[in-house]
């Protein structure tokens, strides 16, 4: 079953469409990244999935439920932490933990100070003289103690330094393994793809690609340089995958697209002194996702 | 109703309660006092009153002219009309009512709120809940100041207080229609301060047009519309019963008020901070 599911998914504000039918699918124990870019209506999408705006045309269930109408009910087996994290400012973190856990009837105070001490944060001290990575980290512990089935994540990473960063990615595979899903927006990309087993990219409201990390990365380019021998006589005729970037007659640097095994034979009949090929870049894939969505920034507003 | 909703509202206003309650005893104290020195010679406060300009003031604020039966009970209805006595408890009930919805959304604590498994109804009627508690308590504060006043200080006439009880209800439902109408504006908007202009604006037309109903036909065709037509604070102690019938309007105006607030804000968006 889908944890996530959503049909011709619409959110309007007049004549600005935020989403437009949006269909996307998050499976049962997947980590998903939900990437795009400023304004493409990721925040937008996970707001409609908590039941915080309505949709204006199609369906959202979540857990096989309708995200409007069983909202409560729903939110009980979700966690989710907002893009810009909000708490009750005059109340301690703790006071803030205890007022979400009377709401939830849950008794996780073993797992509240676990994580507090994995994330290494004072409970005792008052919100108002939290930092910004401190209120993130308070978020993060609201939206994981309780262990739900769905983790709905909204930058969870943003303002947090890479140590806290390492632990948050921790407990994210932790919770996976545990069975639990994960939904988290990034901007990011590199965290993205050391962390995802799918990704979905939005753009200007609409859902242009759902995928599974692998498959993107056999899309993704790899960089490649050669160093031929001196005095070789011309190299072989380039391969299609191969796109040249630079080349003389004792290098050549570009990128290559498809299957390594090509590349290798074409390299086996040319007299190569040395070669570099990277790891497929995810970033590059996309990034030429996003390039294309320049011409729409500012079209789509929240 | 989400008790954790109403006691966290209760806690969050629980400050300013406090001090609007204890401006308004304060108030209630000093007016007595003043008002046993004043009666001392009642020829001469008579005289004063009749004044043209105080004696417009003081039947705008008691709803009648107070120079028919002038004693100690009558002029110290005053107390249950002042205008800081209404000031006071409105602050009440604007920064509870607007702090509760509008504010939650403007804070972006409501993400934290809708996040969990509580309603929005829930989370509407617990801040309407903890809002009717402020309200019945601040306005007994006037009755429990003028008891407080009747027990310090020598009294050369009696101070009729059984006759405030009434009033004491009109007063509780008039400030029951100014929440409802706090809520309404609470639960339809964005922006606390959005809803905190909105609520003052109909206050202030609603005082302006019973003020110039006193001097304006038009005005006192269409004052059956303000808040004030229904809370006469002078013609019910002297009629010594209850105004059934202003205090059903000003409940019924509360309900729908709150109701039509609570409408809204369950089908509504809530956008991010």
């Amino acid at each position: 079953m889908d944890v996530i599911a959503t049909t011709g998914l619409c959110k309007c504000y007049g004549q600005i469409e935020a989403l437009w039918e949006v269909n996307l699918r998050v499976g049962a124990g997947r980590l998903f990244g939900f990437l795009g870019p400023n304004g493409a209506g990721k925040t937008t999408t996970l707001r409609v999935l908590l039941g915080l705006l309505r949709a204006t045309r199609g369906t959202a269930r979540v857990l096989g439920r309708d995200v409007w109408r069983e909202g409560p009910s729903l939110r009980r087996e979700i966690g989710y932490l907002p893009g810009d994290v909000r708490f009750y400012d005059g109340m301690s973190g703790r006071a803030n933990l205890r007022l979400v856990e009377a709401i939830r009837r849950t008794g996780s105070t073993g797992e509240v100070r676990r994580l507090a001490e994995c994330l290494d944060l004072d409970l005792g001290r008052r919100v108002r003289d939290y930092s910004r990575g401190m209120r993130q980290k308070l978020g993060l512990i609201v939206a994981l103690a309780h262990r739900p089935r769905l983790l709905i994540l909204d930058e969870p990473t943003v303002a947090l330094d890479p140590l806290v960063r390492k632990t948050v990615y921790a407990e994210l595979r932790a919770a996976v393994e545990r069975g639990q899903t994960v939904l988290f927006s990034s901007h990011t990309l590199s965290e993205v793809a050391e962390l995802c087993d799918e990704v979905a990219i939005l753009r200007a409201g609409r859902l242009i690609e759902q995928q599974r990390i692998e498959v993107l990365q056999a899309r993704a380019l790899r960089r490649v340089a050669v160093r031929f021998t001196p005095g070789t006589p011309e190299p072989a005729p380039l391969p299609a995958g191969l796109t040249c970037e630079h080349a003389d007659e004792r290098a050549i640097a570009g990128t290559w697209q498809g299957e390594l095994d090509e590349l290798v034979a074409w390299l086996g009949r040319c007299r190569v002194e040395d070669v570099t090929i990277t790891p497929p870049e995810l970033d590059d894939l996309f990034l030429a996702y996003y390039a294309e969505a320049v011409g729409h920034a500012g079209e789509v507003a929240r | 109703m989400s008790r954790v909703v109403f006691l966290k509202t209760l806690r969050s206003g629980l400050v300013v309660a406090v001090g609007m309650a204890l401006g308004i005893l304060l108030l209630e104290v000093v007016v007595i006092r003043m008002l046993i020195e004043a009666t001392g010679d009642l020829e001469q406060l008579r005289a004063w009153m009749e004044r043209p300009l105080m004696r417009t003031l003081m039947t705008l604020a008691l709803r009648a002219d107070p120079l028919g039966d002038l004693n100690l009970t009558t002029l110290a209805t005053f107390g249950l009309a002042h205008p800081l006595v209404f000031a006071l408890s409105w602050v009440l009930v604007i920064t509870v009512g607007t702090g509760a919805l509008a504010g939650e959304v403007d804070r972006g604590t409501a993400d934290l709120l809708l996040a969990l498994p509580i309603s929005r109804a829930a989370m509407y009627l617990g801040s309407a809940a903890a809002l009717a508690v402020f309200i019945a308590m601040i306005s007994m504060m006037p009755l429990v100041g003028l008891y407080l006043a009747e027990s310090l200080f020598t009294l050369e006439e009696p101070l009729h207080l059984a006759r405030m009880w009434p009033v004491t209800a009109a007063l509780f439902a008039l400030n029951l229609a100014i929440g409802g109408t706090t809520l309404l504006f609470s639960g339809w908007s964005t922006r606390r301060g959005r809803a905190v202009g909105a609520v003052l604006a109909i206050i202030l037309a609603s005082e302006l047009v019973t003020l110039l109903g006193h001097f304006w036909d038009v005005a006192a065709r269409v004052s059956f519309l303000t808040f004030g037509h229904y809370y006469q604070p002078l013609p019910i102690v002297r009629a010594d019963g209850w105004p059934w019938s202003d205090i059903v309007v000003l409940m019924a105006v509360a309900v729908v008020a709150a109701g039509t607030g609570l409408w809204r804000f369950t089908r509504r968006d809530i956008p991010a901070a």
